[in-house]
């Protein structure tokens, strides 16, 4: 017992003094190592799927949480998060419906502190193309990817991607978000950049066709006349007269048949019918009031 | 009820006093890093906005003209949620940017151009752990006549708490 004691104290001193000394080095090459390099913790997605035994959700919420906690310590830290992309990717394969991890790619991808490597753009590219098959109404996840691979990307690409490529794909996105924009009273003024963009490409059609459906979409009186004066100027004077009428007519048949409802709603409920006038083979009138679809009274009207 | 002899109080005191020193900054740390997402959305949101609208324009009237530091007095250590009309300047709703739920940082937008070229800086206030002292990040970006406009990098000119 005595020499058990005796034995006791500087073994625990010996330990302490080891301990002492070995602490601050092992401290000090583990900080080391995990400051200048970040490894992927994690099974591949779809082994992270079994193991989630069947809480998927519940893990994919955790580990984008963990995600964007890492990416702001890397952030504060000025270091590449050289495995973002592979933890968006498990939360994107557990919870493919987790919306964050699309809306969020491409900042979190490609903005911080240091310069991203420049793969880091397709990669958000094919996150947000991901997202939109899953949301192909969600506006503002369209519109934030648009304007993404329109203004935002193309001057940071690698050289083997097509800067055009990348802004007309982008412009096209844009005109979607526009399309299923919730409110057309407030359409966001980057619709209106939509035909720059693609009229720069040389798509002088499409560019034509984005503006005209910009004008027919928006109940925003300045939106829509700026919309014409740029079909103007696409077009010329003679030709965006003709379509000047035609919104004017269906403007003030809209006022004077529904005028509470939006234009958007109004123009798919189609033009009104007077059906009495309209109905027997015979004596049916040919003229707008019998139109029974916007592209019949566009033609009998004109 | 079984008592506890000092000693037992002591190692629980200095177990408890341990694991709550090393636990609890990290904690605090962490829920710091996890709100950085909020300045980089709202950057990206309005560089890319920004840029839109410049694209095809004159210069003069390339970017929106400039918005204060909104909201003016910036959330210290807190998440804060604006009042009715807090971003109802011209610019912000040209942008389409408000901040509807609890948000951290602040955004204020600059803009100015002369016969050359225009130019954007957009920045987010932030101060996450209430020392008084603002973080700010920044992004920029630029057209020149008769070009594409340009969006440059991220800027961060004070350290993130």
């Amino acid at each position: 017992m005595r020499f058990g004691g005796w034995l006791t104290a500087p073994l625990l001193g010996l330990s302490v003094g080891l301990v002492s000394w070995a602490r601050p080095l092992v401290a000090a090459s583990y900080t080391r190592v995990t400051s200048t390099s970040d490894s992927y913790a994690l099974p591949a997605p779809s082994q992270l799927v079994v193991f989630s035994l069947g809480y998927r959700s519940a893990l994919a919420d955790l580990l984008f949480g963990r995600t964007l906690v890492a990416s702001g310590i890397h952030f504060n830290n000025r270091r590449v998060f050289e495995s973002l992309d592979s933890y968006l990717d498990a939360v994107a394969t557990l919870d493919p419906l987790y919306r964050d991890v699309y809306y969020y790619a491409d900042p979190l991808l490609t903005l911080s502190s240091v310069e991203m490597p420049k793969r880091n753009y397709r990669i958000a590219r094919d996150f947000q193309e991901r997202g939109r098959k899953l949301f192909p109404d969600d506006a503002e996840l369209w519109m934030s990817s648009g304007l993404f691979m329109a203004y935002l990307a193309p001057q940071h690409l690698p050289q083997d991607e097509s800067v055009d490529e990348w802004k007309v794909a982008g412009a096209h996105l844009i005109e979607h978000a526009c399309n299923v924009w919730p409110d057309q009273n407030k359409l966001p003024a980057a619709c209106m950049s939509v035909a720059t963009l693609l009229s720069r490409a040389g798509e002088v059609a499409a560019s034509e066709s984005a503006l005209r459906r910009l004008i027919a979409i928006t109940d925003d009186p300045q939106m829509k006349s700026q919309a014409i004066a740029r079909l103007t100027a696409l077009l010329g004077a003679a030709q965006s007269e003709a379509m000047r009428k035609s919104v004017g007519s269906l403007g003030a048949l809209h006022a004077r048949d529904l005028p509470l409802t939006s234009r958007t709603t109004y123009q798919m409920i189609g033009p009104p019918s007077e059906f009495a006038r309209c109905s027997g083979a015979l004596f049916a009138e040919q003229s707008a009031r019998c139109a029974t679809s916007w592209r019949a009274w566009s033609e009998l009207s004109h | 009820m079984r008592s506890f002899s000092p000693v037992q109080l002591a190692a629980l005191v200095a177990l408890g006093g341990s694991l709550t020193a090393a636990f609890v900054p990290t904690f605090f740390g962490n829920l710091r890093a996890s709100r950085l997402a909020e300045p980089l959305d709202g950057l990206s949101h309005l560089a890319g906005r920004a840029t839109a609208l410049a694209s095809g324009m004159p210069l003069a009237l390339a970017y929106p003209e400039s918005a204060p530091r909104t909201p003016v007095r910036v959330p210290a250590g807190t998440r804060a949620v604006d009042p009715e009309g807090t971003w109802d300047h011209p610019t912000w709703r040209l942008l389409d940017f408000r901040q509807d739920r609890e948000h951290s940082f602040s955004f204020e937008f600059e803009s100015r151009a002369d016969a050359q070229a225009a130019l954007f800086v957009a920045r987010a206030h932030g101060d996450l752990d209430g020392d008084g002292e603002l973080s700010e990040i920044s992004i920029s970006g630029e057209v020149r006549d008769g070009k594409d406009p340009v969006v440059y990098p991220l800027r961060l000119h004070r350290e993130v708490e």
